[in-house]
């Protein structure tokens, strides 16, 4: 019996290193064809049609993009075990991405130091931007690319624009619209977006107490509710096939439904809207640091600060974004938030996130 | 009475044509809204417009993506089914803690899909492994299909005498003769089953697949980035496309298996 | 086997440590706790959506039962080639990705979907009908749909595999056709009932597409608070105490059915 155990072991070696072998080919086959494409983590709606050629072409790269949800995810994914090496470029808003990314203390960072001079763009960036650079002893961490505000966005054929009831965040949360609203599975944005119209000036430094009963509020409008979308285009498709006709929103998303031809835009609440920076930063163990850089550089040109209100709504950093704008048009881009127009509230990280959570994880699982 | 006697009633007959009106309904309406003239997925039918299945099939992503998911099977059935051969051959002797070893290989069936994302999330990235098709999913999907695999060999396996070989060996024949020439022609149609079965099962695989992916498309990833991360109202015309390539795909493997298990052997 | 135990036994034994961590804004850190497990069993919000989730499971598991089971006996009434056509008309279906499968129902049940559009021009309704998307009904819909081969194809195998001449010799002894159903062919044909109750039982519980794509706020089910804990919220910890839980709960289940039943018979039973 012994000798028999012995053909067997050594055939089925043979037929295992076969397949080795063609696991190997197909291992070698596939870097060959991607020999300059970047896997990056940043929204879609900043990578995609004109945007995506501009990008590729003054970087002489590849891009391809993992999907996007939140800067939670993104940030999650970063943070989590084998993160800082998974892509080659990733995204946050600043405010929440800031301390994740910089870690407890020097030398704790989970994202390359960028070497400014592979990226003279960063010379053409806005004042108002210089705040949101993330540094730390001189070096820098990440950068602004972009700012823009989530709001509430709603179908205006069937919401009135002109009323006072839609300009509130009172819109998305009481009866009114009940079973046509749609919220975001987002923790920090969402439940920020409740605490502001119950009237806490400051959201973010909540008690865990006072966290617990925006819940509560929360969990009290959960039936008015019909989707809590996960992704942008899933709020835009719900949008165009009338799932839901007031929901959460950010600028993004109306701005691919105008282009649909969809009537939807964004009101602008009176208790304010959620501003927000977005930041580029290379995760520390990314391979290809000089593309990285070249790509960082073409997201912050003139050409792709031009394109951006187009494609995403977003409004560049660089500080030639709003040239040939009409008024109202910067208004809308969200200039608003910087010359003082616009009320509108920044969204730090808690530092009682953790209960923020447990307490999302409440409102859905209710 | 033959047993059809008792069961054919018409009521079955109609129950039967309504449960494949609930199997098809939504195909057809998918199809039907692939051709319709509107940015939003969905009815009144605007008009006849062929230009969804044109953006569907421009640029080379789903090529990218199919091409992904084509290698991923071929390689993962290949080395599942191998190991499968060897489990199912090593179960036919004796040996302690025999009686662990099928429970063991349904681990990947019995536990829940979600779960089994997480798992291997969470391993490979604790476990330094890069993520990415060939380091991250690979593995995923051989863990995977590797119980299918089994299970459809293990059966035709464990039925075959071991007296053959042995008689093979008697008559002086070398180890590895007495797989090709003696045990390989028989188990040859089951082994092309299972690689068929085994290719289908990792073709279609999407959530533990979505947990360890980096940037990197398979077919049922591309379609899940274009329903949650794109604005596409070419989605139903996608979706089309790819029910299409995969009823092919998996039609072809069923043809071919009908074909080697008939043919006298 | 060392695979399995490479690929399948060691990533328990991670998320276990994973789990016994604590999740903070810089990331997870290897301090021992049990304070995720404490979450899961203070919090009664966990323990309900578990339950939720084994039981929208188990409803699915029935109603797809209920639906099979029926097809089933029409198949096997089939011969030669109109049989083989109604099989792989079955089959046809599931070849295509589940994700299809799942999000077709969109534009079937939605606003602007098909059975809307039948009920307005019949003039049954005058505004569409909201509540056939996006609730718990929804998910059912969904799961019975994506996963109905697996039920129904055990089922004809061991009806099937019932001797003729049994249901000819209860006949004769003059048995009415319910009564043969009872006492002959059901229980003849359990092995398959049991194998594919089984099958699509576990994949409801670990499903997350299907509630993801039609479940709105009321149809979640634990796969999604999971998927949350990794993909929006951050806490990779609480969401691997989470996931080992539902594996306890599955492996309880498991046991008390494997133990009665024999796990061989539940997964070879009707396959060989």
């Amino acid at each position: 019996m012994t000798t028999h155990k012995g053909i067997h072991r050594r055939d089925m070696l043979r037929l295992t290193a076969g397949a080795a072998g063609v696991a190997a080919t197909g291992g070698l086959i596939c870097p060959a064809a991607a020999q300059t494409t970047l896997e990056v983590m940043l929204p879609n709606a900043i990578v995609s049609g004109k945007l995506r050629e501009i990008v590729e072409k003054e970087a002489g790269i590849k891009i391809s993009d993992a999907p996007f949800q939140s800067t939670p995810d993104s940030i999650s994914r970063l943070l989590g075990p084998g993160g800082t090496s998974r892509f080659n470029i990733s995204f946050g808003i600043i405010d929440f991405a800031r301390q994740p990314v910089l870690g407890p203390k020097a030398g704790a960072e989970k994202v390359a130091a960028l070497d400014m001079s592979k990226i003279p763009n960063a010379a053409k960036m806005g004042a108002p931007f210089k705040p949101d650079i993330i540094e730390r002893d001189g070096k820098i961490y990440g950068l602004p690319v972009l700012m823009g505000y989530n709001t509430v966005l709603f179908n205006y054929d069937q919401v009135p624009a002109k009323d006072e009831f839609t300009q509130s965040w009172g819109s998305i949360f009481e009866d009114k619209y009940a079973g046509k609203i749609g919220w975001f599975e987002s923790p920090h944005q969402m439940i920020f977006a409740a605490a502001i119209y119950l009237g806490k000036e400051k959201p973010a430094t909540m008690t865990d107490a006072e966290v617990r009963e925006v819940g509560d509020f929360m969990i009290s409008k959960k039936k008015n509710v019909r989707v809590i979308w996960t992704s942008f285009s899933q709020c835009a498709n719900l949008f165009a096939t009338g799932e839901m006709i007031i929901a959460f929103g950010p600028i993004p998303v109306r701005t691919q439904l105008e282009q649909q031809g969809i009537h939807v835009t964004n009101a602008w609440p009176k208790e304010g809207v959620e501003s927000l920076v977005g930041d580029v930063f290379i995760p520390k163990d990314s391979s290809n640091l000089d593309k990285s850089h070249a790509m960082i550089n073409a997201m912050l040109s003139d050409a792709f600060a031009k394109e951006l209100p187009n494609v995403s709504g977003y409004l560049s950093s660089n500080a030639s974004g709003g040239d040939g704008m009409t008024e109202e048009q910067k208004l809308q881009a969200g200039y608003g938030i910087h010359s003082g127009k616009t009320k509108h509230h920044s969204m730090p990280i808690p530092a009682n996130l953790n209960t923020w959570v447990e307490v999302w994880s409440r409102v859905k699982s209710a | 009475m033959r047993p059809e006697g008792a069961y054919s009633s018409l009521l079955l007959r109609v129950y039967a044509a309504l449960f494949y009106a609930f199997l098809y309904v939504p195909i057809l309406v998918l199809i039907i809204l692939s051709f319709n003239n509107s940015p939003a997925m969905g009815f009144p039918f605007l008009g006849f417009t062929t230009k969804w299945y044109g953006q569907a099939l421009a640029g080379g992503e789903l090529l990218t993506a199919l091409v992904n998911s084509i290698m991923l099977g071929v390689v993962s059935a290949s080395v599942a089914t191998v190991l499968a051969l060897l489990a199912s051959f090593g179960l036919r002797h004796r040996f302690p803690l025999k009686g662990l070893v099928f429970p063991v290989i349904l681990i990947p069936i019995v536990m829940p899909g979600i779960v089994s994302g997480v798992l291997l999330l969470v391993y490979i990235g604790l476990a330094g492994l890069p993520y990415g098709l060939w380091s991250a999913v690979l593995p995923a999907h051989i863990t995977w299909v590797l119980p299918f695999a089994f299970l459809t060999l293990h059966p035709q396996i464990s039925r075959f005498d071991t007296s053959l070989e042995e008689a093979a060996m008697d008559l002086g024949a070398r180890p590895a003769a007495v797989f090709w020439r003696v045990l390989f022609p028989i188990i040859r149609p089951a082994l092309i089953a299972t690689l068929l079965f085994s290719f289908t099962i990792s073709f279609d695989e999407f959530i533990r697949t979505l947990f360890v992916i980096s940037a990197e498309r398979t077919v049922p990833i591309y379609l899940w980035v274009l329903i949650i991360d794109r604005v596409a109202p070419f989605l139903p015309a996608m979706g089309v496309v790819l029910m299409a390539i995969s009823m092919a795909i998996a039609g072809a493997g069923f043809v071919l298996t009908q074909r080697t298990s008939t043919s006298p052997n | 086997m060392l695979w399995l135990l490479v690929f399948a036994i060691l990533p328990v034994l991670f998320l276990v440590c994973l789990s016994l961590w604590t999740a903070t804004i810089f990331g997870i850190e290897q301090t021992w706790t049990l304070a995720n497990y404490q979450t899961i069993v203070s919090d009664a919000v966990y323990a309900s959506i578990l339950l939720k989730t084994l039981r929208i499971s188990a409803i699915a598991t029935l109603l797809s039962l209920a639906l099979s089971y029926p097809l089933a006996m029409f198949l096997v009434s089939l011969k030669g080639r109109t049989r083989s056509l109604f099989l792989l008309l079955i089959f046809l279906p599931f070849w295509s990705s589940y994700v299809v499968r799942s999000f077709m129902w969109l534009p079937v049940l939605g606003k602007t979907g098909l059975v809307n559009q039948i009920l307005l021009a019949l003039g049954i309704t005058n505004a569409p009908v909201e509540w056939l998307l996006f609730n718990e009904g929804a998910v059912y819909v969904g799961l019975v749909y994506v996963y109905t081969l697996f039920m129904v194809l055990p089922i004809f195998l061991s009806l099937d595999r019932i001797d003729p001449s049994v249901i000819e010799a209860a006949l004769d002894l003059g048995g009415k056709p319910y009564q043969i159903f009872a006492r002959v062919v059901w229980p003849l044909s359990l092995p398959g009932v049991w194998s594919g109750c089984v099958m699509v039982f576990l994949i409801s519980v670990g499903a997350y597409v299907t509630p993801q794509l039609l479940g709105g706020t009321s149809g979640t089910m634990i796969g999604n608070v999971i998927a949350g804990q990794f993909l929006n919220t951050n806490n990779w910890p609480l969401g691997a105490a989470l996931s080992i839980a539902l594996i306890v709960m599955v492996a309880v289940l498991f046991a008390i059915v494997g133990r009665r039943l024999g796990l061989k018979q539940l997964f070879l039973g009707a396959r060989a």
